[in-house]
Order: structure tokens, then C-alpha cells, then sequence
């Protein structure tokens, strides 16, 4: 029995995909495992020697040309040589000793063994493949919302026969401690009974409880099926306003549950969701404030799970709205109704549903026509009532000043529109960097017309080739924190020397890819996961490249809310040493995704110009 | 031959150092070698009161170094082990478990032949196997090594007139060639962090893959030592 050094298997254990195999596993793999020192003079006869291995490099740094031509700079942590061995005949590869260093050779048994776990398998396919690990979406199906129902659904429906007496439903909802029961006709469900309905339609009217029960059901009532999730039933029960949701197995259409308003409750309480019910109940600034106020203690408590911060920035703009929309209420309550028609406009992060507890507020008031001065005067009494609402809510106001409170913000639709044409008109880099933030918009609150016909005339505007070159040549001005050695770039933050900065250059840049081929292809949505999903559908960019560039959005999402909630913070300079191997693995897979689809976009839009 | 030069050869010899190489390995080109790293650790630096605490060691060659062949072992202690013990991890229970010092001494000589040693600062560690060896009245037979630490000095000194305190330790050299940094204080990964130290500095040194043992002598990092049975 050999010994392994401590800092081999230490290595090897914190190498995202070995990192999840056992310490019995790793021994096993790692006593099989050849060390060599990777060198210029070497590397031919060492590569062939140990041709049939996978190559882990802890030291150095390489060249990798693949037989496509293809150059890939790898240093620490990565590997080569993987494709080989899965893909027998294929993967030829030439390596180019940059820097020589230490390398792990990790046989074809070895590797073969450790692929014989799913996760490993897993992450090598998807370097194979080159594609972030599928695993954001997958996450977030384990989020409650997303779940199926029929996973959710705890115990069989409480059913009874149409011809059945009232007494008898009522005997049968008591002893089940039910509030509903669902009414079938050859286990078909046909209606449904409630406690409400033996109140109104039984006690209340004096009714002989020895009738069938089908007399007093409601009948073709409102169903889901049980593959759907529970999104869609609270959706259903919101739209439609009832308390009680039978589920239905989607074959056979037999009942298989019923969904209820205190389950929903019950659910939501764990949740983020919890807070929008919340802001919605109150009635006035002082209440609005109390509640916003506790939002990110909430948010710490509640967010936990990957799946939650898929919905966090979500949640966090709904609640914006809903805030929004309040203080307008509050503003006309005090001051009479506005005197024409108006939009509450919002841009940016609000705009996309992905704000964070950092973001401050960007919005403006979109008006029907140009005001008059006493029509100015309470739009203007109005912006600041909302602005500063929002501000004592805990949503930042805007440094740049992009605020409805802000007179160059309170345009008519034909205005907006002679200031998009201004803008297209004159593409400089300064321009773009300017107006980039108004490119992602959406109504908040007062007439959506107006917004959906600003909308509607921008639209082939922003379609101008020589705006979108502009555009895009401003969207590759910032780059993925790598080095040519695919190593990270690191600035200093708060005394920690390796923190990158996942807003500026990650997150903003695919929302920056997003929003130029939405506005090529004229999509008006404005939030990046649905932009992406849209234009893979629409065969905009493929299929492919926007689920990968979705996953890695959602998975970069995840890295910084966890960053803001763990560390109390809302800035957006993570550390890489807090992440897990596995992490920085995805992380780095991510920028070159991201630098792969920024050069695509200069070559789509700007003929190569960068 | 000069006086100084006859002291130093006297002194060498009662350590058990011996200047010339054996003519088997002489000539032998490093590519060729096949390489022990070793390493042992001490109760103390005494060489007069210290004990054999642990030894590891492991095998390499050009094509690699070989992590089957790794090999680590806790010496039965017995004494005074100061506070060595606790500065190496190891609890009592561990150490009265260990091998046998003659075992050790053993094993480790079936490694003398056909290998050629590799130590960071191999003075240490052979003058203690050396007084082992007469403790045991066993032979030490020749063993040639080479010290990564006198490597890094002859380097060193070849660009600086005074060498800072502390840029001959294991983890300094491994700095300078930029090897990552290994954990201290356990023989095994020390004796791994001596090997790939001496692959980085035999590719300084030994482009051309010609390079023999002889040749590497006048860095002073070859060293042979044995205490043959009077």
C-alpha cells in the first residue's frame, strides 16, 4: 500500500470535478497518478510516454492548439487532453510549453473510474463540449415554484360521488379536516364543493342537506394539471380569485389533488414571494417604508438556495414596482388625479428584473402630450413624491440623476421619440454610454399605451446597422477579467486582493449581448434570461449559444446575490477565493463563453470592427 | 594537497562523505538516473540527541515521479522528543505505533544501489542515517545524493554576493521556480516537494539531456557518503 504526499491529494481533492468523489476514490486515482515537470525539452517524449492520460496542470502554463487550430491558453487548475479519451480518434492536440510546470498525468484507467460519477462525467463532457455545466436550470427546477405539482402534492384529493347528500360532503370534510372536496361522476371530477358553499349556498338559504351534493357544487371549475408547477396554479387562482385548485393527472384527467390558498401561504412564507404580499397591504408611506425596510434582513433569511436567487433581482424589482405604484396611489390621493395621461417608465436593472440590493432607481414619466405649466408643476410634484419615496424605501436614488424627478425625464411620446432619432442619429461612445441605460424599458404604472407606442416607434429606429455597429463595438469595450493565460485578472477590494467585479465585467456584458440582438431582431422584452430564451427560439443566435449564455447569466446571478446576502454588502466585487473549485472552473468557462460571444456579436453586427 | 583541503577531506570522511563518485554512476547522463527523494524528520536539530520521528520518500525518473511509490512511516520513538512532535502533528499514541528505527533503516537501504538520492540539505539526514547505521553496527553503503539546497546556493550565488537568510529553504527555492507551495513538516510531502524542486532545477540546468552526474559535481550539490564496516 503506497502513501500519497498530503499535497497531492489535497490538490486533487479541491480540482472541481474531483473534488466530489470520497477520500477512498481520490487515493485510489491519485497513487496511479504520474508527476511530471512539463518543460520544452521534454514535452515530446513526456506527452507521448503518457499520450493516454489526462493532463491536470498544477504549475506552468500551455498553449493547446486542437486540430480545428483552435488556441486555448490553460495555467492552474486546468486540463487538457480529456477529449481523447472520451472521443477515441479525435482530440489531437499540440501543447506549446509557455512557462514550465508541474502536471498531473491521470491515466485512462484512472480517469475512466472517476467518469463512472455522474458529476465528473458531467463537467468534462461539458468542457468537451465547451459549454457552462447545465446546471443553473436544473437547479432551479428543485425551486418550489418550478416544481411539478404532483411533487408537491402531500395527500390524495378529498373526493365524492355527484349523487351523494350535502350532509354526507359535510360529514366527509369534517373528518378529513378539509375545506373542499372535489366532485367526480365516474371519478371524473365535475365540480367542487367548499365550506364557503355550505355556508352560502346550504345554512344561509335553509337547504335540505339530504340533496345530492352535485346541487350545491360549482360546476367546470378551474383546474390544473399535475405536471404544471405551482406558478401556474397561483397565477390561476390569482386571475380567476379563488381560494381552492383541483389538479388533475394530465392522462387521464383523474383528480390527483387540490391545491390550496393556505398551501400557497403556507409555501410562500419560507420565501422571497412572502414580501410582495406585504408591500401590497399597506396603506400608507409610513407602513410602505416599515415594510421595504426589512427587505434585505428578509432576503438574508429566506434566500438560500441557488433557485432562490434566480428570483431574487425579480422579486427585488417587483417589489420596486409595487412600491412604485403605491406612492403614486398615496401621491393621488393627496393630489387629485393626473391631469392627462401618463406612464411610469422604468430602465435598467428595474427595467430587466434583475436588481440587487445595490441597484438605486433609474425611471422616468412618459406623458401623453406636452404639459402645460400647471401640468408640469404636479407631474413634477409628483416624480419627486415617488423619487424620494423610493429613495426612503431603500432604493438608492440615481447618481447620474436618470430620475422621473429630473424635468429631461419627463417627455411626451413624441418628444422620446425625436430623442431616440437624436441618439441613433449620433452614435459617439459617449452617446451610447449615455443612453445604453434607457435601452432596457418597461412600464411600471399609469397608461401602458403610451409606453407600448414609444415602443413601437423606437422599434425600427434601434434596427439603424450603423447604431447597432455603434452599439456593439461599445458592448466589446469592456472585457472578461482573463488573462491571455485564461488566469483571472483581480482588483483589490475591501483589503482582499482577488475580487472581480461580477456587474461590470460579466453580468452587464451578456446583458449588453442580449439587448443588441433584441433590438436587432426587435424584441421589446427587457429581461435578460427572456431576451435570451426568446432569441434562441426565434433562431436569432442559436439555440445553443443563448442557453449557454442564459445558464452562465443565471449562474453569475447566483454568485452575486450569495456575495451581497452572505457578506451583508451591495457591491459587487466577489472574491475568488470564496468560491468552491467547481465554481472557478465555471467561472473561467464562463468569461471565455462570454469573450467568444462578445467577438461574435463585432463580427454580426460591425463587420469584425471592434 | 593543500592543509585546509586535507582538513576538509578528514572532516568529510568522519561524517561519512565521501568526495569521489562511484565510476558505476560517474558518467551516468541525469536523464538516465533513477531518483530517490528522501526526506526524515527529527525530535530536534541536535545531531547529537536527535531521534528518527518519521521518514518518506518516494521514486521518480525523467519520464515522471511515481505516486505508487510513495512511502511514509512513523519512527517507534522512545525519550525525550522535546516539542518536536507536537510541530510535526503527530499525538504519543502515533509515534509508539510507529516502525522500528531498524526497519526503517532497512528498507530504505534497498534504495542505495539502484538509486541516486534526493535531499534538500542532505547533511542532516545522512549524518544522522550515518550514526544510526553505527548504532545499529550495520554498514551505510555508498550513497550518492543530491541536494537541492547546495543546487539553489551554487545558483544563488552565481547572481548575488550575500544570500538573504532563508532563500535556501525548501519552500523558497520552490518559490523562485515557481512550484506551488507545499506543506512543511511532514516527510513524505517534503520529500515530494524535494523531487519536483529537482526536476525544475535539473531543467535549468540540464537542457541538453547530456548532462552526467560527474558534471554536476563542481556545483557542489553531488555528495556521496558511506561508512563502510571496519
Amino acid at each position: 500500500m503506497s502513501d500519497i504526499p498530503h499535497q497531492v491529494s489535497d490538490f486533487i481533492s479541491k480540482s472541481a470535478p474531483f473534488d466530489v468523489l470520497d477520500e477512498d476514490k481520490v487515493s485510489a486515482i491519485a497513487t496511479k497518478i504520474k508527476v511530471i515537470y512539463l518543460t520544452p525539452d521534454n514535452q515530446t517524449s513526456l506527452l507521448k510516454e503518457h499520450q493516454a492520460s489526462l493532463f491536470l496542470i498544477q504549475t506552468g502554463q500551455f498553449t493547446i492548439t486542437d486540430e480545428n487550430g483552435n488556441e486555448r491558453h490553460l495555467s492552474e487548475g486546468d486540463y487538457f487532453g480529456f477529449i481523447a479519451l472520451m472521443e477515441p480518434g479525435k482530440g489531437q492536440i499540440e501543447v506549446k510549453i509557455d512557462s514550465p510546470g508541474v502536471v498531473y498525468c491521470i491515466p485512462k484507467t484512472m480517469f475512466d473510474v472517476a467518469l463512472e460519477n455522474r458529476r465528473v462525467k458531467k463537467f468534462f463532457t461539458a468542457a468537451k463540449d465547451d459549454v457552462l455545466l447545465n446546471q443553473a436550470v436544473e437547479d432551479s427546477n428543485s425551486m418550489w415554484l418550478y416544481k411539478p405539482l404532483h411533487e408537491q402534492l402531500t395527500k390524495a384529493p378529498i373526493q365524492i360521488a355527484q349523487h351523494a347528500s350535502i350532509q354526507l360532503a359535510a360529514q366527509k370534510m369534517s373528518k378529513h379536516g378539509v375545506s373542499s372536496l372535489i366532485v367526480t361522476e365516474d371519478d371524473h371530477l365535475i365540480g367542487i364543493v367548499t365550506d364557503r358553499d355550505l355556508r352560502n349556498r346550504v345554512v344561509a338559504e335553509g337547504m335540505d342537506i339530504s340533496l345530492d351534493v352535485s346541487t350545491i357544487m360549482t360546476e367546470n371549475p378551474a383546474y390544473v394539471l399535475h405536471n404544471q408547477n405551482m406558478f401556474s396554479a397561483i397565477s390561476l387562482m390569482s386571475e380567476k380569485n379563488i381560494h381552492h385548485l383541483p389538479v388533475l393527472h394530465a392522462d387521464d384527467r383523474s383528480p390527483v389533488g387540490m391545491v390550496t390558498t393556505s398551501d400557497v401561504i403556507r409555501k410562500q412564507r419560507g420565501n422571497v414571494l412572502f414580501m410582495i404580499g406585504e408591500l401590497s397591504k399597506t396603506t400608507n408611506l409610513y407602513e410602505l417604508t416599515r415594510i421595504a425596510w426589512q427587505i434585505p434582513q428578509y432576503f438574508a433569511a429566506n434566500a438560500k438556495r441557488a433557485g432562490d436567487f434566480d428570483i431574487a433581482g425579480k422579486v427585488l424589482s417587483q417589489a420596486t414596482d409595487i412600491m412604485t405604484r403605491k406612492l403614486i396611489a398615496f401621491f393621488i390621493e393627496q393630489h387629485g388625479p393626473a391631469p392627462m395621461g401618463y406612464c411610469w417608465v422604468v430602465y435598467g436593472s428595474q427595467a430587466r428584473e434583475d436588481q440587487t440590493m445595490g441597484s438605486d432607481q433609474d425611471n422616468a414619466l412618459l406623458l401623453a402630450q406636452s404639459p402645460n405649466e400647471a401640468e408640469a408643476e404636479y407631474f413634477k410634484q409628483m416624480a419627486e413624491y415617488v423619487c424620494k419615496g423610493l429613495g426612503k424605501c431603500g432604493i438608492k436614488l440615481c447618481d447620474g440623476n436618470i430620475m422621473a424627478s429630473n424635468p429631461e425625464l419627463r417627455l411626451s411620446v413624441d418628444d422620446a421619440v425625436a430623442q431616440a432619432k437624436k441618439w441613433i442619429n449620433q452614435p459617439t461612445p459617449e452617446a451610447i454610454l449615455a443612453f445604453n441605460i434607457f435601452l432596457d424599458a418597461r412600464a411600471v404604472e399609469g397608461d401602458r399605451t403610451l409606453f407600448k407606442n414609444l415602443q413601437q416607434r423606437r422599434k425600427p429606429l434601434f434596427k439603424n446597422a450603423f447604431f447597432l455597429a455603434a452599439l456593439a463595438r461599445s458592448a466589446n469595450s469592456d472585457a472578461v477579467p482573463l488573462s491571455v493565460f485564461n488566469k483571472f485578472v483581480y482588483r483589490k477590494h475591501n483589503g482582499k486582493k482577488d475580487c472581480i467585479n461580477l456587474k461590470v465585467n460579466a453580468i452587464a456584458l451578456i446583458n449588453n449581448l442580449a439587448r443588441l440582438y433584441s433590438l436587432s431582431a426587435g424584441i421589446t422584452v427587457s429581461n435578460t434570461v427572456e431576451r435570451l430564451n426568446i432569441l434562441g427560439q426565434i433562431n436569432a443566435i442559436s439555440t445553443e449559444e443563448a442557453n449557454n449564455l442564459r445558464d452562465i447569466w443565471l449562474f453569475l446571478n447566483r454568485l452575486r446575490w450569495r456575495h451581497q446576502l452572505r457578506n451583508n454588502v451591495t457591491d459587487n466585487n466577489i472574491s475568488v477565493s470564496d468560491l468552491s473549485s467547481l465554481e472557478r472552473h465555471q467561472l473561467k468557462a464562463s468569461f471565455k463563453s462570454i469573450h467568444r460571444a462578445q467577438q461574435a456579436v463585432v463580427m454580426k453586427l460591425s463587420g469584425g470592427v471592434a | 594537497m593543500g592543509i585546509l583541503a586535507n582538513i576538509c577531506s578528514k572532516l568529510k570522511a568522519f561524517f561519512g562523505q565521501h568526495q569521489g563518485l562511484p565510476e558505476a554512476v560517474a558518467d551516468r547522463a541525469l536523464k538516465d538516473c533513477r531518483w530517490l527523494a528522501v526526506d526524515f524528520e527529527f525530535s530536534c536539530m541536535d545531531t547529537k540527541t536527535a531521534k528518527f520521528m518519521s521518514a518518506g520518500w518516494i521514486e521518480g525518473t525523467s519520464t515522471g515521479i511515481d505516486l505508487e511509490s510513495g512511502y511514509y512511516r512513523l519512527i517507534r520513538a522512545k525519550g525525550d522528543l522535546a516539542q518536536s512532535p507536537i510541530i510535526h502533528g503527530l499525538t504519543p499514541r502515533d509515534i509508539a505505533r510507529g516502525f522500528h528505527v531498524k526497519e526503517l533503516f532497512e528498507q530504505i537501504m534497498q534504495f542505495s544501489d539502484s538509486h541516486i538520492w534526493v535531499l534538500h540539505n542532505a547533511q542532516l539526514d545522512m549524518v544522522m542515517l550515518k550514526q544510526l547505521s553505527i548504532r545499529l553496527e550495520m554498514p551505510l553503503p555508498t550513497i550518492v545524493c543530491v541536494d537541492t539546497m547546495q543546487l539553489a546556493l551554487y545558483q544563488l550565488h552565481k547572481t548575488m554576493s550575500v544570500i538573504p537568510t532563508g532563500a535556501a529553504t525548501l519552500g523558497a527555492c520552490r518559490e523562485r521556480l515557481e512550484l506551488a507551495p507545499a506543506l512543511a513538516h511532514n516527510a513524505l510531502s517534503d520529500a515530494m516537494a524535494t523531487l519536483e524542486l529537482w526536476l525544475a532545477q535539473m531543467h535549468i540546468l540540464d537542457a541538453t539531456g547530456k548532462t552526467t552526474l560527474q558534471e554536476l559535481k563542481s556545483t557542489g550539490a553531488i555528495k556521496v557518503f558511506a561508512r563502510p564496516v571496519p
